[in-house]
């Protein structure tokens, strides 16, 4: 009786539930591609944000530069439809693409970007530092900005490359209602659920072919997987490495640039001062099993060097740097005079499986000569926090090095070098690559760098990531820079 | 006091459990005021933005007026901003408060009925291979770890078979079939816990109530076993069960935290993680108290239901 | 007491427990493989003779790695329960024998922490203090000191009313050593059912919050930390993740069984909890 009210209940209500079940169609909308992010985004200002996972989904989408890259990492005009640059390096003159506006509909002419490098150059911060140079903002015409520099700095267009020109009224509410004058207007932002954008009817430049691109913060990578697969979603941008080795080709494509130029690093030189002792480090580096953590984290991918620029790189030198050898490092632990069992810490981020797993090779490395090393994983926020402030013994970082040497001198070293590694040399040679525009003495000039920097270790190259970006089978002409940019919006979508 | 002393009960847990959340924050080490700030590499204004905790708060002031400001907040609903993307805490909490109701009620109206008929029957059928079986898979249910489980039906049913979403959520009213097969995982995970310890308890109270004298009599007497078990037996064991229900609760809340994070719904849980993972300490707190108020509540709810239905109990 | 029917049940428990203890104390008994050790020509290797649930993503033996887990589960799950004993009892003793106002006050109290559901009570210290071991122990032996005092409480309670314990308060036997001495040993009973059911709740609340990242952190082993890892390897290599949450479950369910045995070896009548 009762039993048998409870039995047709629950036939029912499974019978129900199965109609409710209907397999995943993708009934595929072409005008939206969805892409699955590693992290959300809640500061969108771009003369703040200085994340690369902010600049590889916004640089290119809500926000236009002066010159950009293309997917060869070769420097193409933008906004800056053409430009000069005087024979010392000192004069930059820009013309401007015409009839370009912002998404508030006010025009993009000299003034507005003026005050828009301006307002970069005050923030500073890794972006806006270079602009600190500039001595004078001029307006000569209504469509061309001249910009005269304190003293040559010839890497001053790959700088401007990470500049976004954003639209003065925004100015005030830049971290959360960006105004830029790219492809796509930024629509909205729900936290922890999706950022939308819309495409730009009256961009500038060419329309991209679809309309609506959503960013869903997906921090697994495995889950992200699954929801490409499913349809849910068409792009995952930053995947795992675990995660590329694992993929179904006949379901999905993975999409890689030329070259990496992503490059990871141990940064040694934080305040707490226990990495003070450079024999210490060596014995670190000499501990650092390069082979078994290629294999193990990157799959066997990449290319480990000793020197921090990458291969592709034209002044790129090949140097010897500390091979895995536990006797060695033994030795240079002696000579460091650091006590037996010493502690580290290595700052790694969450969500980057590759780190971990480097973390527990060189853990079980170091553990044979004497040294305890702890890796602390810890949710982008924290981990930033320790960043900036330097607040680490060691710490894990990857950075995607322009085509010109100095991005890794300035965005990497800088801290360093006005911080706990005092180096007057490396001060002097870094000023000198930036004031010769000559090739051939750059070359010089960065090899002793190269050099100076293997022999110092302030900061430890790992080696190049393997960046791949991995789309459905509907996404057609999606490219990545070897900056691991995905270039959205020259991509389209097919049923 | 009358009829509503024990409830005066409830209002001293209540005002403690405010409490010891206003004391967690000031007894941590170091700066209120910072931890509340949260990390702030990359934002410019910092000082400012601690100028304005501190008076926010008053946090430079005595700490009865702190206290004082705090109550008052709550009272008022206002739980304080995010300190990452400055958007109100209660504004927050709103969005996503219903995406966790509906796991939750979902995961009750799946996990009771199974619950009480496995129960109701193992007990009938005690000694039994039946019985055995019954108690020893809803054992297991409850050792399982929820999230091992769940992944794994991803992985199954997700990956495998691709007959069900893997993440995400869809509002109900904005489209039916789409809200059922994104919460069909996750509340069959969360659920999993529930039906293993509803189904041990009703096994318990109901063989205990079969075991009394006038069950033996009224057998006696020749009623239909069946007619037993329902009318009395049934009634005497599942009245208990909403007091039980009332206290997992609680449970539900924190495998839904678990449960939200793995199937990536938007709800209080997954809002609660990321808050604490970010350091953004106004949305931990506010979130702690909001859903520990409701959960007190319905506790509330539960004694004056049972009361309700079984005058005679002294609770 | 039947104790031709508890023997069977005794004789796994014991072993279970034996294997538990050995594997935190001296797991290298149990295991030639260290969890440490890396072997590039194993990644993520198939069960097989030699490797039972077969290797990680560092080719590390997986089944190593959960026997050295265990030190850290049995130090969360020991640690707690006997923390919380430590407090929970004398709380207890008191409240249930003298009863009046301090038995309301402590009652309250007890209520309040346990309208707090353990998760939240974890991520609100969790995001004070930072995820740790020690955070976790304390943690949990915070939610679980509210269960004990109840039990305690009810127990002396009881104990209390009856004859014996008169007749030494008549006496004037010392009050202190009527708790500890009359009272006390004849909770020791339900103590015993109560135990095991808080280790298991403790051991699936750490591979939870391990899981999500407050409680034992990688490259620690834990066998939450150890889920957490194994959860990207669900499509490449499920024996592992089913390895160690198959353990988990495992150690969890027994661990809840032994609470039922000692539950109806208390009391036969008595109502399983």
């Amino acid at each position: 009786m009762f039993i048998d009210k409870i039995k047709s209940f629950l036939l029912t209500g499974t019978v129900a539930a199965s109609l409710t079940i209907a397999p995943i169609s993708a009934i595929a909308d072409t005008q939206t591609i969805t892409v699955g992010l590693s992290g959300d985004i809640d500061n969108f200002d771009p003369a703040t944000n200085q994340l690369i996972s902010f600049q590889a989904a916004f640089a290119t989408t809500i926000f236009d530069s002066l010159v950009g890259y293309d997917s060869q990492l070769n420097i193409v005009p933008r906004l800056a439809k053409s430009y000069n640059i005087s024979s010392d390096a000192r004069i930059f003159t820009f013309d401007l693409v015409d009839g370009a506006s912002f998404h508030d509909g006010s025009p993009v002419n000299a003034n507005a970007v003026i005050s828009s490098l301006k307002r970069s150059a005050e923030l500073g911060g890794v972006f806006g530092g270079p602009l600190q140079s500039v001595e004078k903002f001029e307006a000569p015409a209504n469509n061309t900005v001249k910009l005269t520099l304190k003293s040559s700095y010839a890497p001053f267009l790959t700088a401007l490359t990470n500049v976004a020109i954003i639209a003065p009224s925004s100015f005030e509410n830049a971290v959360s209602a960006p105004v830029g004058s790219g492809p796509f207007l930024f629509e909205s932002w729900t936290p922890n659920d999706s950022i939308i954008l819309n495409r730009n009817d009256k961009y500038w430049g060419e329309k991209p072919a679809f309309s609506r691109l959503i960013f869903k913060p997906i921090p697994d990578p495995q889950v992200a997987m699954t929801n490409l697969y499913a349809g849910a979603i068409d792009i995952v941008a930053e995947p795992s490495t675990a995660v590329i080795a694992q993929v179904d080709t006949s379901k999905a494509q993975v999409i890689r640039p030329s070259g990496s130029n992503s490059i990871v690093y141990i940064e040694m030189m934080g305040t707490k001062g226990t990495l003070a002792n450079v024999h210490l480090r060596r014995a670190l580096a000499h501990g650092f099993d390069r082979e078994t953590i290629k294999s193990v984290a990157y799959g066997g991918q990449g290319q480990s060097e000793a020197s921090p620029l990458p291969t592709s790189s034209f002044v790129y030198t090949e140097l010897g740097g500390y091979p895995y050898n536990l006797e060695k490092a033994r030795e240079e632990f002696e000579l460091s005079g650091a006590p037996e069992g010493i502690e580290i810490g290595l700052e790694v981020l969450a969500g980057f499986p590759e780190a971990e797993q480097m973390g527990r090779v060189w853990q079980a490395s170091l553990s044979k000569i004497g040294i305890k090393l702890n890796v602390v994983v810890s949710e982008l926020s924290v981990w930033l926090d320790r960043y900036v402030s330097r607040n680490y013994d060691m710490t894990w970082n990857f950075f995607g090095v322009s085509p010109d040497p100095h991005s890794f001198f300035d965005v990497i070293l800088r801290p360093h070098l006005s911080g706990e590694y005092q180096n007057q040399k490396v001060i002097d040679l870094v000023k000198e690559g930036i004031e010769n525009s000559d090739n051939m003495k750059r070359k010089q000039i960065y090899a002793e760098l190269q050099e100076i920097m293997v022999k110092d270790l302030p900061v430890m190259a790992v080696q190049s990531r393997p960046i791949a970006s991995i789309a459905n089978k509907s996404i057609n002409g999606l490219e990545l820079n070897p900056l691991g940019w995905p270039l959205y919006a020259q991509s389209s979508k097919s049923n | 006091m009358g009829k509503l002393a024990p409830y005066f009960r409830f209002l001293v847990i209540l005002w403690v459990v405010v409490t010891v959340v206003f004391v967690s924050l000031r007894l941590t080490p170091g700066d209120p005021a910072l931890l509340l700030l949260g990390p702030t590499a990359g934002r410019q204004d910092t000082s400012e933005r601690l100028a304005d905790i501190r008076e926010r708060y008053g946090l430079d002031r005595p700490i009865i007026i702190q206290y004082g400001i705090y109550l008052s907040d709550i009272v008022t609903a206002d739980l304080g901003k995010s300190n990452r993307s400055e958007r109100p805490v209660s504004e927050l909490v709103k969005t996503a408060a219903p995406v966790t109701i509906s796991l939750i009620c979902l995961s009750m109206l799946l996990a009771i009925p199974i619950s009480i008929y496995l129960g109701l029957t193992a007990a009938q059928k005690r000694e039994r291979p039946y019985d055995r079986s019954v108690r020893t898979l809803a054992t297991l249910a409850m050792a399982t770890p929820s999230f091992w489980v769940g992944l794994l039906l991803v992985n199954f049913f997700s990956i495998r078979l691709g007959l069900l979403p893997p993440s995400g959520y869809i509002k109900l009213f904005v489209d039916p079939i789409g809200y059922f097969s994104h919460m069909m995982l996750p509340v069959v995970t969360l659920a999993l816990y529930l039906i293993g310890t509803l189904t041990r308890f009703v096994y318990t109270e109901t063989a205990d109530t079969l075991e009394q004298d006038y069950i033996r009599v009224s057998r006696a007497m020749g009623i239909s076993s069946k007619r037993i078990l329902f009318q009395f037996v049934a009634r005497n064991s599942l009245t208990p069960m909403i007091i039980i229900v009332g206290v997992e609760v609680g449970t539900l809340i924190g495998g839904a935290v678990i449960v939200e994070e793995v199937f990536g719904l938007p709800g209080l849980g997954r809002l609660l993680l990321n808050a604490v993972l970010g350091r953004d300490y106004p949305v931990v707190q506010g979130t702690v108290l909001s859903i520990t108020v409701v959960v007190i509540l319905l506790n509330i709810l539960a004694e004056f239901v049972y009361k309700l239905l079984n005058p005679r109990s002294k609770l | 007491m039947t104790i031709k029917l508890m023997k069977l049940p005794i004789i796994i428990f014991s072993t279970l427990g034996l294997l538990t203890l050995i594997s935190a104390i001296f797991p290298q008994f149990l295991t030639p493989y260290h969890p440490d050790e890396i072997d590039v020509t194993a990644l993520l290797q198939k069960p097989s003779w030699s490797h039972p649930f077969g290797c990680d993503e560092l080719g590390t033996d997986v089944l190593a790695r959960i026997i050295y887990g265990t030190r850290l589960e049995l130090m969360v799950c020991l640690g707690s329960v006997a923390l919380a004993s430590i407090f929970g009892i004398p709380c207890g003793l008191v409240a249930g024998y003298f009863g009046g106002k301090i038995d309301w006050i402590l009652t309250v109290i007890a209520d309040s922490i346990l309208s707090f559901p353990i998760i939240l009570f974890a991520v609100l210290i969790v995001a004070s203090l930072g995820a740790s071991v020690l955070t976790l122990v304390g943690v949990l032996a915070f939610a679980f000191i509210p269960r004990i005092f109840r039990l305690i409480r009810g127990q002396t309670q009881i104990i209390s009313s009856l004859g014996y314990v008169r007749s030494a308060e008549a006496m004037g036997v010392k009050t202190v050593k009527i708790l500890f001495m009359h009272i006390l040993p004849n909770t020791i009973g339900p103590l015993m059912v109560i135990v095991p059911q808080l280790m298991a709740i403790a051991v699936l609340i750490e591979a939870g919050l391990s899981f999500i990242g407050l409680g034992i952190q990688p490259p620690q082993i834990s066998w939450g930390s150890l889920l957490l890892v194994s959860k990207n390897y669900y499509v490449a290599a499920p024996w592992y993740p089913l390895a160690v949450g198959g353990v988990t479950t495992l150690a969890a369910a027994v661990l809840v069984f032994a609470g039922d045995l000692a539950g109806a070896a208390v009391n036969p009548l008595r109502r399983l909890k």
